[in-house]
Protein backbone atom coordinates (compact mmCIF):
# COMPACT_ATOMS: atom_id res chain seq x y z
CA UNK A 1 0.00 0.00 0.00
CA UNK A 2 1.38 3.67 -0.88
CA UNK A 3 2.17 5.93 1.41
CA UNK A 4 -0.45 8.39 2.14
CA UNK A 5 -0.23 12.10 3.17
CA UNK A 6 -2.90 14.88 4.56
CA UNK A 7 -2.64 16.30 1.19
CA UNK A 8 -3.16 13.17 -0.40
CA UNK A 9 -6.10 12.09 1.71
CA UNK A 10 -8.01 15.59 1.32
CA UNK A 11 -7.54 15.81 -2.59
CA UNK A 12 -8.96 12.27 -2.30
CA UNK A 13 -11.66 13.13 -0.21
CA UNK A 14 -12.42 15.78 -2.28
CA UNK A 15 -12.93 13.38 -5.26
CA UNK A 16 -14.92 11.16 -3.32
CA UNK A 17 -17.65 14.13 -3.09
CA UNK A 18 -17.77 14.68 -6.66
CA UNK A 19 -17.71 11.00 -7.30
CA UNK A 20 -20.54 10.02 -4.56
CA UNK A 21 -22.69 13.70 -5.80
CA UNK A 22 -22.59 11.67 -8.79
CA UNK A 23 -23.78 8.29 -7.80
CA UNK A 24 -26.67 10.09 -6.10
CA UNK A 25 -28.01 11.68 -9.13
CA UNK A 26 -27.61 8.10 -11.13
CA UNK A 27 -29.85 7.38 -7.52
CA UNK A 28 -32.46 9.68 -8.13
CA UNK A 29 -32.18 11.37 -4.86
CA UNK A 30 -33.97 14.18 -4.52
CA UNK A 31 -32.40 17.73 -5.45
CA UNK A 32 -32.28 19.22 -2.26
CA UNK A 33 -30.27 16.03 -0.77
CA UNK A 34 -27.61 15.88 -3.30
CA UNK A 35 -25.09 17.89 -1.44
CA UNK A 36 -25.32 16.35 1.92
CA UNK A 37 -25.13 12.70 0.05
CA UNK A 38 -21.61 14.41 -0.95
CA UNK A 39 -20.63 15.02 2.19
CA UNK A 40 -21.29 11.86 3.27
CA UNK A 41 -19.08 10.50 0.61
CA UNK A 42 -16.52 13.07 1.66
CA UNK A 43 -16.13 12.01 5.23
CA UNK A 44 -16.43 8.28 4.59
CA UNK A 45 -13.30 8.06 2.06
CA UNK A 46 -11.45 10.50 4.42
CA UNK A 47 -11.71 8.42 7.23
CA UNK A 48 -10.55 5.21 5.80
CA UNK A 49 -7.88 6.99 4.75
CA UNK A 50 -6.98 8.35 8.31
CA UNK A 51 -7.60 5.32 9.58
CA UNK A 52 -5.11 3.37 6.95
CA UNK A 53 -2.32 6.32 7.94
CA UNK A 54 -2.79 5.26 11.96
CA UNK A 55 -3.48 1.52 11.78
CA UNK A 56 -2.77 0.48 8.18
CA UNK A 57 -5.46 -2.26 8.43
CA UNK A 58 -7.70 -2.13 5.53
CA UNK A 59 -10.69 -4.14 7.31
CA UNK A 60 -10.62 -2.15 10.47
CA UNK A 61 -10.21 1.17 8.55
CA UNK A 62 -13.58 0.08 6.39
CA UNK A 63 -14.92 -0.59 9.94
CA UNK A 64 -14.62 2.27 11.43
CA UNK A 65 -15.16 4.81 8.42
CA UNK A 66 -18.97 2.67 8.11
CA UNK A 67 -19.61 3.47 11.14
CA UNK A 68 -18.58 6.92 10.76
CA UNK A 69 -20.86 7.19 8.11
CA UNK A 70 -23.69 5.20 9.10
CA UNK A 71 -23.80 7.51 12.41
CA UNK A 72 -24.09 10.97 9.86
CA UNK A 73 -26.22 9.60 8.00
CA UNK A 74 -28.76 8.70 10.69
CA UNK A 75 -27.70 12.34 12.34
CA UNK A 76 -28.30 13.95 8.72
CA UNK A 77 -31.53 11.73 8.35
CA UNK A 78 -33.31 13.26 11.66
CA UNK A 79 -32.08 16.46 10.66
CA UNK A 80 -33.60 16.69 7.23
CA UNK A 81 -36.26 14.56 7.46
CA UNK A 82 -35.79 11.76 5.04
CA UNK A 83 -34.75 8.03 5.10
CA UNK A 84 -31.01 7.88 6.42
CA UNK A 85 -30.87 4.64 3.33
CA UNK A 86 -30.47 8.19 1.10
CA UNK A 87 -27.24 9.38 2.85
CA UNK A 88 -26.50 6.03 3.71
CA UNK A 89 -25.73 4.16 -0.14
CA UNK A 90 -23.53 7.16 -1.56
CA UNK A 91 -21.41 7.27 1.95
CA UNK A 92 -20.88 3.63 1.93
CA UNK A 93 -19.97 3.09 -1.88
CA UNK A 94 -15.92 4.64 -1.64
CA UNK A 95 -15.38 1.74 0.46
CA UNK A 96 -17.41 -1.08 -1.56
CA UNK A 97 -14.29 -3.33 -2.52
CA UNK A 98 -14.54 -2.90 -6.38
CA UNK A 99 -10.72 -3.47 -6.16
CA UNK A 100 -10.81 -6.44 -4.76
CA UNK A 101 -13.44 -7.80 -7.63
CA UNK A 102 -11.16 -6.58 -9.92
CA UNK A 103 -8.08 -8.14 -8.61
CA UNK A 104 -9.84 -11.58 -8.30
CA UNK A 105 -10.72 -11.47 -11.95
CA UNK A 106 -7.27 -10.52 -12.93
CA UNK A 107 -6.39 -13.51 -10.84
CA UNK A 108 -8.28 -15.87 -12.10
CA UNK A 109 -7.64 -14.84 -15.85
CA UNK A 110 -3.81 -15.89 -14.88
CA UNK A 111 -4.72 -19.19 -13.45
CA UNK A 112 -3.80 -18.11 -10.32
CA UNK A 113 -5.98 -20.05 -8.09
CA UNK A 114 -4.38 -19.27 -4.63
CA UNK A 115 -4.40 -15.59 -5.20
CA UNK A 116 -8.01 -15.57 -6.50
CA UNK A 117 -8.81 -16.87 -3.48
CA UNK A 118 -6.91 -15.02 -0.75
CA UNK A 119 -8.80 -11.91 -3.31
CA UNK A 120 -12.18 -12.95 -3.07
CA UNK A 121 -12.23 -13.94 0.76
CA UNK A 122 -10.18 -10.32 1.13
CA UNK A 123 -13.34 -8.71 -0.67
CA UNK A 124 -15.88 -11.00 1.68
CA UNK A 125 -14.00 -9.74 4.76
CA UNK A 126 -14.70 -5.93 3.56
CA UNK A 127 -17.94 -6.52 2.82
CA UNK A 128 -18.52 -8.34 6.31
CA UNK A 129 -16.80 -5.00 7.65
CA UNK A 130 -18.89 -2.71 5.80
CA UNK A 131 -22.60 -4.46 6.86
CA UNK A 132 -21.14 -5.63 10.82
CA UNK A 133 -20.44 -1.20 10.74
CA UNK A 134 -23.61 0.02 9.35
CA UNK A 135 -25.45 -2.89 11.82
CA UNK A 136 -23.58 -1.53 15.04
CA UNK A 137 -24.82 2.31 14.35
CA UNK A 138 -28.53 0.92 12.86
CA UNK A 139 -28.75 -0.92 16.85
CA UNK A 140 -28.80 2.59 18.51
CA UNK A 141 -31.92 3.92 19.43
CA UNK A 142 -33.36 7.20 17.59
CA UNK A 143 -33.18 9.11 20.57
CA UNK A 144 -29.49 9.39 20.00
CA UNK A 145 -29.03 11.53 17.25
CA UNK A 146 -31.69 14.01 18.59
CA UNK A 147 -29.36 15.54 21.15
CA UNK A 148 -28.31 18.50 18.92
CA UNK A 149 -32.44 20.14 18.20
CA UNK A 150 -33.63 20.40 14.57
CA UNK A 151 -32.34 24.16 13.81
CA UNK A 152 -35.07 26.58 11.78
CA UNK A 153 -37.48 23.38 10.67
CA UNK A 154 -40.29 22.65 12.91
CA UNK A 155 -41.19 19.07 12.69
CA UNK A 156 -44.40 18.75 10.69
CA UNK B 1 -67.54 -1.02 -6.12
CA UNK B 2 -64.45 -1.61 -3.72
CA UNK B 3 -65.59 -1.30 -0.08
CA UNK B 4 -62.95 1.10 2.41
CA UNK B 5 -60.75 -2.22 3.77
CA UNK B 6 -59.95 -3.81 -0.14
CA UNK B 7 -58.83 -0.04 -0.80
CA UNK B 8 -56.68 0.19 1.97
CA UNK B 9 -54.91 -2.86 1.29
CA UNK B 10 -54.65 -1.86 -2.53
CA UNK B 11 -53.14 1.49 -1.01
CA UNK B 12 -50.50 -0.50 1.33
CA UNK B 13 -49.67 -3.18 -1.52
CA UNK B 14 -48.76 -0.17 -4.29
CA UNK B 15 -46.68 2.20 -1.35
CA UNK B 16 -45.05 -1.18 -0.71
CA UNK B 17 -44.55 -1.61 -4.53
CA UNK B 18 -43.40 1.77 -5.24
CA UNK B 19 -40.98 1.40 -2.62
CA UNK B 20 -39.62 -1.59 -2.87
CA UNK B 21 -38.92 -1.14 -6.65
CA UNK B 22 -37.05 1.70 -6.08
CA UNK B 23 -34.38 0.10 -3.49
CA UNK B 24 -36.23 0.66 0.27
CA UNK B 25 -35.37 -1.93 2.43
CA UNK B 26 -37.20 -4.97 3.43
CA UNK B 27 -38.25 -3.50 6.73
CA UNK B 28 -38.88 0.27 6.33
CA UNK B 29 -41.70 -1.44 3.00
CA UNK B 30 -42.84 -3.86 6.24
CA UNK B 31 -42.95 -1.16 8.74
CA UNK B 32 -44.90 1.70 6.16
CA UNK B 33 -47.31 -1.29 4.90
CA UNK B 34 -47.97 -2.22 8.71
CA UNK B 35 -48.51 1.65 9.03
CA UNK B 36 -50.64 1.83 6.68
CA UNK B 37 -53.13 -1.27 7.76
CA UNK B 38 -53.30 0.05 11.34
CA UNK B 39 -55.59 3.37 9.92
CA UNK B 40 -58.07 0.13 9.66
CA UNK B 41 -58.56 0.00 13.75
CA UNK B 42 -58.07 -3.64 13.32
CA UNK B 43 -55.80 -6.08 15.50
CA UNK B 44 -53.37 -9.33 14.30
CA UNK B 45 -52.40 -6.99 10.51
CA UNK B 46 -49.84 -8.87 8.74
CA UNK B 47 -47.66 -7.13 6.50
CA UNK B 48 -44.93 -9.10 4.81
CA UNK B 49 -42.16 -8.12 2.16
CA UNK B 50 -39.19 -10.26 0.41
CA UNK B 51 -37.04 -9.25 -1.95
CA UNK B 52 -40.09 -9.86 -5.17
CA UNK B 53 -43.21 -10.32 -3.44
CA UNK B 54 -45.40 -8.50 -0.92
CA UNK B 55 -48.31 -9.88 1.21
CA UNK B 56 -50.53 -8.04 3.28
CA UNK B 57 -53.71 -9.35 5.25
CA UNK B 58 -56.61 -8.06 7.10
CA UNK B 59 -58.46 -10.42 9.80
CA UNK B 60 -62.27 -9.32 9.87
CA UNK B 61 -64.94 -10.83 11.57
CA UNK B 62 -67.76 -9.62 10.38
CA UNK B 63 -66.96 -10.70 6.56
CA UNK B 64 -64.20 -13.33 6.70
CA UNK B 65 -60.35 -12.34 6.02
CA UNK B 66 -58.99 -10.59 3.14
CA UNK B 67 -55.41 -11.34 2.14
CA UNK B 68 -53.33 -9.98 -0.92
CA UNK B 69 -50.23 -10.61 -2.29
CA UNK B 70 -48.26 -8.97 -5.39
CA UNK B 71 -45.20 -9.61 -7.18
CA UNK B 72 -42.61 -7.02 -7.66
CA UNK B 73 -40.10 -7.55 -11.08
CA UNK B 74 -38.50 -4.26 -12.35
CA UNK B 75 -35.92 -2.34 -10.27
CA UNK B 76 -34.78 1.08 -10.88
CA UNK B 77 -32.96 2.64 -7.79
CA UNK B 78 -35.13 5.69 -6.69
CA UNK B 79 -34.33 7.95 -3.71
CA UNK B 80 -37.24 10.73 -4.17
CA UNK B 81 -39.80 8.04 -4.71
CA UNK B 82 -38.97 6.30 -1.42
CA UNK B 83 -38.89 10.03 0.51
CA UNK B 84 -41.91 10.64 -0.98
CA UNK B 85 -43.90 7.63 -0.42
CA UNK B 86 -42.63 7.62 3.06
CA UNK B 87 -43.83 11.05 3.96
CA UNK B 88 -47.16 10.57 2.05
CA UNK B 89 -47.73 7.34 4.36
CA UNK B 90 -46.84 9.67 7.42
CA UNK B 91 -49.23 12.22 6.24
CA UNK B 92 -52.17 9.33 5.99
CA UNK B 93 -51.65 7.79 9.71
CA UNK B 94 -51.66 11.42 10.99
CA UNK B 95 -55.14 11.93 9.26
CA UNK B 96 -54.00 14.92 7.01
CA UNK B 97 -55.33 13.53 4.33
CA UNK B 98 -58.21 11.12 3.10
CA UNK B 99 -57.69 7.52 1.83
CA UNK B 100 -58.71 8.77 -1.96
CA UNK B 101 -56.13 11.45 -1.45
CA UNK B 102 -53.35 9.02 -0.87
CA UNK B 103 -54.19 7.45 -3.43
CA UNK B 104 -54.32 10.30 -5.75
CA UNK B 105 -50.93 10.72 -4.39
CA UNK B 106 -49.08 7.89 -4.81
CA UNK B 107 -49.95 7.90 -8.46
CA UNK B 108 -48.63 11.40 -9.25
CA UNK B 109 -45.24 9.76 -6.96
CA UNK B 110 -45.16 6.66 -9.42
CA UNK B 111 -45.22 9.27 -12.30
CA UNK B 112 -43.12 11.59 -11.33
CA UNK B 113 -40.42 12.61 -13.45
CA UNK B 114 -36.60 11.72 -12.62
CA UNK B 115 -33.65 13.62 -13.60
CA UNK B 116 -32.92 13.44 -17.65
CA UNK B 117 -30.69 11.02 -19.32
CA UNK B 118 -28.48 13.48 -20.23
CA UNK B 119 -28.06 14.24 -16.50
CA UNK B 120 -27.80 10.61 -16.19
CA UNK B 121 -25.18 10.04 -18.63
CA UNK B 122 -23.08 13.25 -17.09
CA UNK B 123 -23.35 11.32 -13.40
CA UNK B 124 -21.97 8.27 -14.48
CA UNK B 125 -18.98 10.04 -16.30
CA UNK B 126 -17.91 11.95 -12.72
CA UNK B 127 -18.88 8.66 -11.09
CA UNK B 128 -16.39 6.74 -12.94
CA UNK B 129 -13.60 9.47 -13.41
CA UNK B 130 -13.73 10.64 -9.46
CA UNK B 131 -13.50 7.11 -8.42
CA UNK B 132 -10.83 6.50 -10.23
CA UNK B 133 -8.50 9.61 -9.13
CA UNK B 134 -9.74 8.49 -5.70
CA UNK B 135 -7.82 5.56 -5.85
CA UNK B 136 -4.71 6.40 -6.74
CA UNK B 137 -5.41 7.11 -10.66
CA UNK B 138 -3.53 10.05 -12.07
CA UNK B 139 -5.62 12.69 -14.32
CA UNK B 140 -5.09 10.92 -17.48
CA UNK B 141 -6.51 7.77 -15.99
CA UNK B 142 -9.23 10.27 -14.72
CA UNK B 143 -10.34 11.37 -17.83
CA UNK B 144 -10.03 8.22 -19.90
CA UNK B 145 -12.72 6.70 -16.50
CA UNK B 146 -14.98 9.99 -17.17
CA UNK B 147 -15.62 9.14 -20.85
CA UNK B 148 -15.68 5.21 -20.33
CA UNK B 149 -18.58 6.02 -17.60
CA UNK B 150 -20.54 8.34 -20.13
CA UNK B 151 -20.35 5.34 -22.27
CA UNK B 152 -21.72 2.99 -19.79
CA UNK B 153 -24.27 5.46 -18.77
CA UNK B 154 -25.49 5.48 -22.46
CA UNK B 155 -25.44 1.78 -22.62
CA UNK B 156 -27.55 1.54 -19.03
CA UNK B 157 -30.16 3.91 -20.26
CA UNK B 158 -30.62 1.86 -23.98
CA UNK B 159 -30.39 -1.43 -22.09
CA UNK B 160 -33.10 0.22 -19.79
CA UNK B 161 -35.17 1.03 -22.73
CA UNK B 162 -35.63 -2.21 -24.04
CA UNK B 163 -36.42 -4.04 -20.65
CA UNK B 164 -32.77 -6.21 -21.50
CA UNK B 165 -32.12 -8.72 -18.63
CA UNK B 166 -29.85 -7.11 -15.67
CA UNK B 167 -27.23 -9.88 -16.16
CA UNK B 168 -26.62 -9.29 -19.78
CA UNK B 169 -26.61 -5.61 -18.94
CA UNK B 170 -23.97 -6.00 -16.71
CA UNK B 171 -22.01 -8.44 -18.77
CA UNK B 172 -22.15 -5.63 -21.40
CA UNK B 173 -20.73 -3.26 -19.34
CA UNK B 174 -17.32 -5.21 -18.38
CA UNK B 175 -17.08 -5.90 -21.79
CA UNK B 176 -17.01 -2.29 -22.86
CA UNK B 177 -15.22 -1.05 -20.15
CA UNK B 178 -12.33 -3.20 -20.45
CA UNK B 179 -12.61 -2.53 -24.31
CA UNK B 180 -12.31 0.88 -23.89
CA UNK B 181 -9.76 0.81 -20.94
CA UNK B 182 -7.34 -1.46 -23.34
CA UNK B 183 -7.99 1.27 -26.53
CA UNK B 184 -6.76 4.14 -23.95
CA UNK B 185 -4.02 2.57 -22.86
CA UNK B 186 -2.61 1.96 -26.48
CA UNK B 187 -3.25 5.53 -27.55
CA UNK B 188 -1.50 7.10 -24.32
CA UNK B 189 1.14 4.82 -22.74
CA UNK B 190 1.17 6.61 -19.06
CA UNK B 191 -2.15 5.30 -18.21
CA UNK B 192 -2.99 2.16 -16.09
CA UNK B 193 -5.65 -0.47 -17.51
CA UNK B 194 -6.22 -1.24 -13.53
CA UNK B 195 -7.00 2.20 -12.49
CA UNK B 196 -9.13 2.82 -14.99
CA UNK B 197 -11.19 -0.38 -14.76
CA UNK B 198 -11.30 -0.25 -11.11
CA UNK B 199 -12.92 3.04 -10.62
CA UNK B 200 -14.90 2.94 -14.11
CA UNK B 201 -17.23 -0.46 -12.77
CA UNK B 202 -18.03 1.59 -9.42
CA UNK B 203 -21.43 2.52 -10.81
CA UNK B 204 -22.10 -0.60 -11.96
CA UNK B 205 -21.04 -2.36 -9.31
CA UNK B 206 -23.67 -3.95 -6.81
CA UNK B 207 -22.81 -2.59 -3.49
CA UNK B 208 -26.58 -0.97 -2.71
CA UNK B 209 -27.50 -4.77 -3.12
CA UNK B 210 -24.70 -6.07 -1.25
CA UNK B 211 -25.01 -3.45 1.77
CA UNK B 212 -29.02 -4.29 2.09
CA UNK B 213 -28.09 -8.38 1.88
CA UNK B 214 -25.93 -7.65 4.70
CA UNK B 215 -27.79 -6.20 6.65
CA UNK B 216 -30.90 -8.30 6.32
CA UNK B 217 -29.27 -11.21 7.28
CA UNK B 218 -27.81 -9.52 10.54
CA UNK B 219 -31.44 -8.05 11.25
CA UNK B 220 -32.74 -11.72 10.02
CA UNK B 221 -34.37 -11.29 7.62
CA UNK B 222 -33.11 -14.36 5.85
CA UNK B 223 -34.26 -15.02 2.83
CA UNK B 224 -34.25 -11.45 1.11
CA UNK B 225 -31.11 -11.62 2.47
CA UNK B 226 -29.51 -14.30 1.01
CA UNK B 227 -31.49 -13.67 -2.56
CA UNK B 228 -29.90 -9.94 -2.18
CA UNK B 229 -26.27 -11.26 -1.55
CA UNK B 230 -26.79 -13.75 -4.72
CA UNK B 231 -28.12 -11.44 -7.06
CA UNK B 232 -25.19 -9.25 -5.66
CA UNK B 233 -22.55 -12.36 -6.08
CA UNK B 234 -24.12 -12.30 -9.45
CA UNK B 235 -24.01 -9.19 -10.84
CA UNK B 236 -19.97 -8.91 -9.67
CA UNK B 237 -19.41 -12.05 -11.28
CA UNK B 238 -21.17 -10.51 -14.55
CA UNK B 239 -18.79 -7.29 -15.04
CA UNK B 240 -15.98 -9.54 -13.65
CA UNK B 241 -16.79 -11.64 -16.92
CA UNK B 242 -17.37 -9.17 -18.95
CA UNK B 243 -13.70 -7.61 -18.21
CA UNK B 244 -12.06 -10.91 -18.16
CA UNK B 245 -13.40 -11.73 -21.49
CA UNK B 246 -12.15 -8.57 -23.01
CA UNK B 247 -8.34 -9.31 -21.63
CA UNK B 248 -8.54 -12.93 -22.04
CA UNK B 249 -8.73 -12.16 -25.66
CA UNK B 250 -7.07 -9.15 -26.45
CA UNK B 251 -2.94 -8.82 -25.75
CA UNK B 252 -2.15 -6.80 -22.72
Amino acid sequence: MTEFTMHDALLQSVFSFIACYGYSIICNAPRKELLYCGINGFLGWFFYVVMMMENGSPTMATLVATMVVTAVSRFFSYHREAPSILYHIPGVLPLVPGAAVYNTMQAAIESNILSTYSYALSGLKLSGAIGIGSLLILVLPYRTFEIIPRFGRKKS
Amino acid sequence: MLDNDTKLLNLALDAGEIMLMSGAETHRVQDTMLRILSMSGRQQIEALALSTMLIVSLPREEKGPLSMARGVSTRAVNFEKICAVNSMSRDFVSGKITLEQATTRLLEIHHAPNFSDFAHVLAYGLTSGGFTMVYHGNALDGMAAFVIGMTLGLLVIWNGKWRAPYFFSSFMGGVITGLMAWIFHRMISETQISNIVIGSIMPLLPGITMTKGIRDILEGNFISGNSKLMEALLVACAIAGGVALVFGLLPV
